[in-house]
């Protein structure tokens, strides 16, 4: 046996270690839970109509514009079904079904339109994916349950090693990237964009003062770094685990309180217990019950499976790396910022209005007038999708009978604090650029104006 | 290691919980800048509707006077009257929200609805029912309010003394819509009047029980989203629009604002002025306004919005009215104009607005 096989066979021996069932089964049952109440928010707030079927323009992902909303009916249907699902999956019931459902309506969802675009509800899919595959309802489920109603017996309450080694992989790569993310001059150096967010909770009683402070949003800033970048080994390390999750806790309800974020935070708290001992379940006294036979029927990582799931890893890490491909500041230019964990980086503000030439005739477009305030806020300064409304304006005057239509984008951009600048060249047909993963040459660079940020520093 | 771990996520729930508390606790515990904004705003807003009130008070009675005494100078006064009525009613157009817009009451079309439609005034001019100020209120937005008024007062150009003279109907429609105006003008304050309606707390009282916005922050955000959206609105719609900028560059003159009274950049300048009004306050008077606001948060934009509100007025300055006929013969200016406005525009829209994270649309689907 060679050392590299040496090391394969042992990292797979570690993988395939039984370890407990419990922690998987009860992080599978909290993001069951939690997703059955966020399809019940999301629909008690009327969300469905408002940002998925009343919208008369969707801006569609690259390779998905195939996805459209289905009329009204079908998109309740659809949110029932994804309640549903996310019920099968807390109570364990055909809970990999279950997860296949909810993973399915979930992401049609999601891919509708661009403008509602979230990391938490990407990694909600990505968590739901993992799902299909894992054997999480080998306790606490339904599932159980029946299968042992039928033969009498109760399945090992083990699961190999590599199901938690692959849940805490992925939860792991987003405290990571999002705090990487966070070393960069605007954050750390500025405290910025938390300055201006907090400047909304001065009136607070007691804390609001403190808050509305320079020193509050530089001690934030860089306590949000240390701890998306250090909470991951602490959690990992027993010693250190309960005062780790601590901090999680104090972190994602401090931030859930100050900033709309929806159910993030508590997406997050949920990911963070797969961290847990596999067994700390146990400690709750839940009426588990036991396996009755010690014949482990948990899926054994095959030499094929390890590369899979190595493969998966790497995706999950080139992904939010590809933005070292683009020139510019991504959080500028928004080229690779989605599926990156870039989270609360950036308090952007944009305005967008377009000039259609055809012939010697020239349009003034305002997108304000068909998308909604939503929509509007969001494309209004994301380079991609003020490119991608400006395609599907040349697509509708040529259907108009124009021809040889131009569009020009009038939009400016103000970024963490910057004074207002351009965000598109004016001078740029973007009708005449193919939509595409390469970067926009239509984008202008961000000028930095770090005189302007320290003038405003002095004057507090 | 676990009696650590309870007492350790003990600590943690309870400072939670603290923060929670705090958070959430009344917000009558210190006074909230936003809310002494929007009350300062309120008490502005409040004071502009009586002045439209009084001034549609005075149109009436310049208006009975001229139907009891029809003559040229009669004719003026009333004209003058109409024209002052405009003033204080285009510096409230930020808040063309609440009882402005929204059903049942909806009072904005039935005051203020353009571009005017002369057909719908001539159509009830020629009709046989007898018009009074009950009617009046029956008919629809483009029969009535101040524009219907205005085709009435200026339509006919030099021929209106006689075509009131030949048509005592013609003075019959006037003083109903005249009195009309002014219920409709008292109905809007009486709205917002925190001792009637009290639209007011709607901003004032935000995030309590069953309001209208969840928070302050969002009731700030909407007005403050609304001083863009009025200068857009400028743009796009009284001086755009007529210019063709929407149509491919073919002036569209029949869509600019008060065409027959020629105060058409007037009551542009009003709006602007509403602008300057909400955005520096009056300091002088105890009334905060939004610059104040940013101050105290370490941000200033006043001499940005200064210079553009400057400009802008000199844009203006140099089209002259009427504007139906300036958006044909100087477009140049008409387009240096636009330009103006968009500056400032997008000074409230992107700088103001984003140094204050108040985009609108901003709801907790909106975060990472």
């Amino acid at each position: 046996m060679t050392g590299t096989e040496h090391t394969r066979a042992h990292l797979l021996e570690r993988l395939n270690r039984p370890l407990p069932a419990e922690g998987l089964a009860v992080f599978r049952f909290l993001f069951g839970a939690l997703m059955l109440g966020a399809v019940v928010r999301f629909s008690a707030k009327g969300w469905i109509d408002s940002l998925l079927i009343e919208p008369r323009y969707h801006f569609t992902y690259l390779g998905f514009s195939w996805v459209r909303p289905l009329p009204a009916p079908g998109m309740y249907a659809l949110f029932t079904l994804m309640g549903l699902a996310a019920l099968g999956i807390a109570l364990g019931a055909r809970t990999r079904s279950s997860a296949l459902l909810f993973f399915l309506t979930f992401t049609y969802a999601e891919l509708i339109d661009e403008t509602t675009y979230l990391n938490h509800y990407y990694f909600v899919s990505l968590v739901a994916a993992l799902l299909v595959i894992l054997p999480s309802a080998r306790v606490l489920s339904l599932d159980t349950w029946w299968r042992a109603g039928r033969s009498g017996v109760f399945e090992a309450a083990t699961v190999p090693g590599w199901c938690y080694a692959l849940l805490r992989c992925q939860v792991a790569l987003v405290y990571l990237f999002a705090g990487f993310a966070k070393l960069n001059r605007d954050w750390l150096l500025h405290a910025e964009p938390l300055r201006t967010w907090l400047q909304a909770h001065v009136d607070l009683p007691l804390i609001g003062p403190w808050l509305g402070s320079a020193t509050a949003a530089y001690a934030m800033s860089w306590a949000g770094a240390a701890f998306d970048l250090g909470v991951v080994p602490l959690l990992l390390w027993k010693r250190t685990r309960a005062l780790a999750y601590a901090f999680a806790c104090l972190f994602h309800v401090g931030i859930w309180l100050l900033f709309p974020i929806g159910v993030f935070s508590w997406v997050m708290l949920v990911a963070a217990t797969i961290f847990f001992a596999p067994d700390w379940p146990r400690a709750l006294r839940l009426p588990l019950r036991r396996a009755r036979t010690a014949e482990p029927a948990a899926p054994r990582l095959t030499q094929l499976g390890l590369l899979l799931a190595l493969g998966y890893v790497a995706i999950q890490v080139l992904v939010p790396l590809r933005f070292l491909l683009y020139p510019g500041n991504v959080n500028w230019t928004e080229e690779a910022f989605r599926f990156a964990w870039r989270v609360m980086l950036i308090e952007k503000t944009g305005s967008v209005e377009y000039r259609v030439a055809a012939g010697d005739r020239v349009f003034v477009v305002q997108p304000r007038a068909e998308l909604t305030p939503v929509q509007y806020k969001m494309m209004s300064s994301q380079p991609d999708m003020i490119h991608q409304y400006a395609l599907s304006l040349a697509e509708r005057f040529e259907a108009r009978g124009f021809h040889g239509v131009r569009v020009y984008a009038d939009a400016w951009a103000t970024l963490n604090g910057r004074h207002s600048q351009r965000l598109i060249d004016p001078s740029r047909d973007l009708a005449g650029y193919a939509r595409n993963l390469f970067p926009k040459p239509f984008i202008v660079p961000l000028a930095e104006q770090a005189k302007a940020a320290l003038e405003r520093k002095a004057q507090r | 290691m676990r009696r650590r771990t309870f007492v350790l996520g003990s600590l943690v729930l309870a400072v939670a919980g603290g923060v929670g508390s705090v958070v959430a606790c009344g917000p009558e515990a210190i006074p909230d800048k936003r809310r002494t904004l929007l009350s300062a705003w309120g008490e502005t807003l409040l004071e502009t509707y009586a002045e439209f009130e009084a001034a549609c008070v005075e149109l009436d009675v310049r208006a009975r006077a001229f139907c009891d005494n029809p003559g040229q100078a009669s004719l003026d006064a009333a004209r003058e009257a109409w024209w002052s009525v405009r003033a204080p009613w285009k510096r409230t157009e930020i808040f063309a929200f609440g009882p402005y817009a929204d059903e049942p009451i909806r009072l904005g079309p039935k005051l203020d609805f353009w571009p005017s439609r002369p057909d719908s005034v001539q159509q009830v001019l020629d009709g046989a029912n007898p018009i009074t100020a009950e009617s009046a209120a029956n008919l629809g937005a483009p029969a009535r309010g101040m524009p219907a008024i205005e085709i009435l007062l200026w339509a006919v150009g030099d021929g209106t003394l006689t075509a009131f003279q030949s048509s005592p109907r013609r003075c019959e429609y006037l003083v109903a819509l005249t009195s009309d105006l002014i219920a409709r003008a008292r109905d809007l304050r009486l709205a917002w009047d925190p001792e009637n309606g009290n639209f007011l707390s709607e901003l004032t009282h935000a995030g309590e029980q069953g309001r209208r916005f969840a928070s302050l922050h969002l009731a700030l955000g909407e007005v403050v989203n609304r001083l863009g959206y009025t200068v857009e609105n400028i743009r796009t719609e009284k001086l755009g629009r007529p210019a063709g900028t929407a149509n491919g560059g073919s002036p569209q003159p029949d869509k600019v604002e008060s065409p027959f009274s020629g105060r058409s950049l007037e009551d542009i300048r009003d709006n602007l002025r509403g602008v300057e009004q909400l955005y520096f306050g009056a300091p002088g008077r105890g009334r905060p306004g939004l610059e104040q606001y940013l101050n105290e948060r370490g941000r200033s934009f006043a001499s940005l919005m200064r210079s553009k509100l400057e400009l802008c007025h000199a844009a203006l300055n140099a089209i002259g009215e009427p504007l139906a006929v300036a958006v044909v013969s100087q477009p140049d200016a008409v387009r240096a104009a636009l330009e103006r406005l968009a500056e400032l525009q997008r000074a409230i829209q992107v700088d103001v607005i984003g140094a204050l994270s108040l985009s609108i649309g901003f709801n907790d689907n909106d975060g990472d």
